[in-house]
């Protein structure tokens, strides 16, 4: 929305001092806020508000702006998203953590939607505040999102972490996790009432990516950078594994994109697929300048042949 | 801030340091509340809590609605709740009408009479 006037956004005038000035965006923010009101002339009041108040809320700004050294809009801040952004979407994990309220037409919903977003009867926060005295009931099971990286994912492995209600926790990872898992620690969610015992902590895993490997299911896949005399000679090359290195046979007159197979070297007996990539050397020396302009004149060759070039 | 793969696109992380410096009402204290109270769930990893985009975008909310509205506790919790629930409602129902919207005429129609009966009976 263009702002001429940011005065005018807050329904003030130049007059108003800084404690007006924020008493009435805060007016506008109570009223017209886009997570609160639907109405979409309320979010466009909102959003000129929001910028007017970025600009004159420093006292030096402001006066800047009032002598006419900056114009309103060089001042607009990049588009905010707000929280209705990001919670309309299918994927809201926040909707996962709270179960939130499919209640009578749940089976439907799943049916069109899909369960994704609604895994389990895990309650987050729940509504009805059952606490009445003398009531033994079970803690609440708690949702988090745990991110993995790479590696550890494929090898397996313990990781340390501190859930966000304080605990250290040393979670162990099975070898091959995949991203969408979950991990059960048990009695690790929300306290117990009375008797009851604690809940149930679920952490679903999110594999980073990394940028030499990638995986489908148990076959990894690996980037090889060959140098250019490996590639025309072929021979031995160390290659990296999740567990160690191996020597591996380079064929003479390997190619970038070519990929070879470590048999069982995958995740559980799943394969590693080495694919190269033939890197330069750092310069390019007068001999090897020679070199191939001497090659080639008696060895042309076109890889774009067919390519219509 | 760093970007890291996941739900789909490259995303942002930041660390609750940089979530603070980003959000002006947002202070150490009010963080470790959310996160506490857990209306504010942080993505966890080895190198501690960090925080995605609709973590900021909701973190900004709830600072509006602690700010104005004088919301805490449970009835913070409430609210946060009601809303994902609109939300995600408004977002279905903008699915489904779009996806009504591509059928044809007939289709529509028929639809629309069924609607209008099961509300006429309700």
């Amino acid at each position: 929305m263009k702002m001429d006037d940011p005065y005018k956004a807050l329904g003030l005038t130049k007059s108003a001092s800084q404690d007006d000035i924020k008493k009435a965006y805060r007016k506008i923010a109570k009223t017209d806020h886009p997570d609160l009101n639907p109405d979409p002339a309320a979010a466009e009041r909102f959003k000129a508000a929001s910028s007017a108040y970025d600009l004159l809320k420093d006292p030096d700004q402001r006066a800047r702006f009032d002598r006419g050294e900056i114009d309103a809009t060089g001042q607009e801040r990049a588009q905010q998203k707000f929280y209705r952004d990001f919670a309309e979407r299918g994927d809201n994990p926040y909707r996962q953590y709270s179960s939130a309220g499919y209640g009578d037409f749940s089976d439907v919903f799943d049916d069109l939607f899909g369960d994704d977003g609604r895994r389990g009867g895990f309650g987050g926060f729940r509504r009805s505040g059952a606490g009445g005295q003398g009531f033994d009931m079970r803690g609440q099971d708690a949702r988090y999102d745990l991110e993995v990286d790479f590696l550890t994912a494929a090898k397996g492995g313990s990781t340390r972490i501190t859930l966000p209600t304080g605990g250290a926790v040393e979670v162990q990872i099975p070898e091959g996790a995949s991203d969408g898992q979950t991990i059960r620690l048990r009695g690790k969610g929300g306290p117990g009432h009375g008797q009851g015992a604690p809940g149930d902590a679920y952490l679903t895993l999110h594999v980073g990516s990394h940028p030499d490997w990638t995986r489908d299911g148990n076959d990894v896949t690996i980037t090889l950078p060959i140098t250019i005399d490996e590639a025309v000679l072929g021979g031995k090359v160390e290659v990296p594994t999740l567990d160690g290195a191996v020597s591996m046979n380079l064929p003479r007159g390997a190619t970038t994109g070519q990929k070879l197979r470590l048999k069982g070297k995958g995740i559980k007996g799943g394969n590693q697929y080495v694919q190269l990539k033939i890197v330069m050397p750092p310069n390019v020396d007068q001999d090897l300048v020679e070199f191939m302009e001497k090659w080639r004149q008696e060895n042309p060759y076109d890889p774009r042949g067919g390519m219509g070039v | 801030m760093i970007r890291a793969a996941g739900w789909g696109c490259e995303m942002a992380r930041y660390t609750a340091e940089e979530l603070i410096a980003t959000i002006d009402e947002l202070t150490g204290p009010r963080l470790t509340h959310y996160v506490e109270m857990r209306v504010l769930q942080p993505v966890i990893s080895a190198e501690g809590a960090r925080f995605r985009e609709i973590d900021r975008a909701r973190a900004r909310l709830l600072c509006d609605l602690s700010e104005d509205y004088g919301l805490d506790g449970d009835a913070l919790s409430l609210v946060m709740q009601l809303l994902d629930e609109a939300h995600g409602l408004r977002g279905e129902m903008q699915a489904l009408m779009a996806a009504l919207a591509e059928e044809p005429d007939e289709a529509r129609q028929r639809v629309i009479a069924r609607i209008r009966l099961a509300r006429a009976q309700d």
